[in-house]
């Protein structure tokens, strides 16, 4: 006879499977061919936080300059590559 | 081999299972099914029996296309091939570590926002000036960086006055997505995060703990700065690399510093 006790560890341990199992989805392997690759992109499709960012027309003014730190002086851009 | 894997744009972590019957080099390669240029991951790895490879994807695609396929051999239908076997491909769930991240500065989340989406899509973006949605940054997408109409062998630059960000979109087609981020992230950093705007190193960690908290890929992170050392060795270069790797291999085990 189970008891409240063993009842909620029980459905603890079962609420514990249940997230386990449904965080591993096993897909099955479809195998497809390249030519069924890459159709025609429609980037307005796409969820919110994928959306492309807002492209600027030519023409339209930059905003107002980021207050830096501080002043490196003319054209200093520092490069991913740090080749000066 | 290549396999359709539904993804729904959820953030995931894919496990590919793979095993050889000897010493096999397999590249893996993974890509957005509808999208051009837009790669996750593209790795190789020695494996000698079974093995798993696990891709990291806080970004991705409605539906994703895995290549799985012999170095040696090339990418060859499924049956042409015996010399691996692809078990099965499963998506787990993706962990991040977004408490390491400084959400309550404004500038972190509204680049994030910004460099997610162009990331994502600078495989088919044309070229132009792009403006984050609260018009804080811009990013240059040009065809090339030049200066004196000599091309510039760096993906990317910031003008430290400006804050405008400088990608050379022919660089850029051939990244992942995630590397793409470490480099966004990188040069955000020397102006926005930096205590000292020109510090290269600062700016690899701070861009790190966030491209890292996100969940994004180690291996990604390694690969995308070592290219651009390579292009650009030097003793400055060596050091960061240094420093990168220790910081990501720390990471994990949460031996790094969170942000003050």
């Amino acid at each position: 006879m189970l008891d409240k006790k063993h009842l909620f560890w029980a459905s603890i341990a079962a609420l514990g499977v249940l997230i386990v199992y449904n965080s591993t989805r096993k897909t099955p392997l479809i195998e497809v061919t390249e030519t069924q690759q890459q159709k025609a992109f429609d980037s307005s499709t796409l969820p919110a936080h994928l959306q492309p960012p807002y492209r600027m027309a030519d023409g339209e003014p930059m905003p107002p300059k980021f207050a830096s730190k501080r002043i490196l002086g003319l054209n200093a851009k520092p490069r991913f590559d740090a080749m000066y | 081999m290549i396999y359709k894997v539904p993804t729904n744009f959820q953030e995931i972590t894919l496990k590919i299972n793979v095993y050889t019957h000897k010493p096999t080099t397999i590249r893996i390669k993974v890509i957005d099914a509808a999208q051009q240029n837009t790669t996750f991951t593209d790795r190789t790895r020695l494996i000698d029996g079974e093995s798993s490879f696990y891709v990291r994807m806080p970004v991705s695609s409605d539906v994703v296309l895995v290549y799985v396929y012999n170095e040696d051999n090339g990418n060859l239908l499924g049956g042409q091939d015996s010399s691996f076997i692809v078990d099965s491909i499963t998506t787990e769930l993706l962990e991040k570590k977004l408490e390491v991240i400084d959400m309550s500065n404004t500038y972190v989340k509204s680049f994030i926002t910004f460099a997610t989406g162009f990331c994502y899509n600078a495989g088919s973006l044309p070229t132009g000036n792009y403006q984050s949605a609260d018009k804080t940054f811009v990013i240059k997408y040009l065809p090339i960086i030049e200066d004196d109409g000599k091309e510039q062998t760096t993906p990317a630059r910031i003008d430290i006055d400006s804050g405008v960000i400088e990608i050379s979109k022919k660089q850029f087609l051939e990244y992942t997505v995630p590397s793409r981020m470490a480099i966004l992230l990188h040069e955000f950093s020397h102006v926005y995060i930096n205590d000292n705007v020109d510090d290269e190193v600062e700016a690899d960690l701070n861009a790190l703990l966030i491209y890292l908290g996100l969940g994004y890929p180690r291996i990604e992170a390694f690969e995308v700065f070592a290219s651009a050392f390579q292009n650009s060795p030097s003793e400055l270069n060596r050091m960061r690399y240094d420093k990168i790797k220790s910081f990501i291999d720390n990471f994990d085990d949460s031996k790094v510093y969170l942000f003050e």
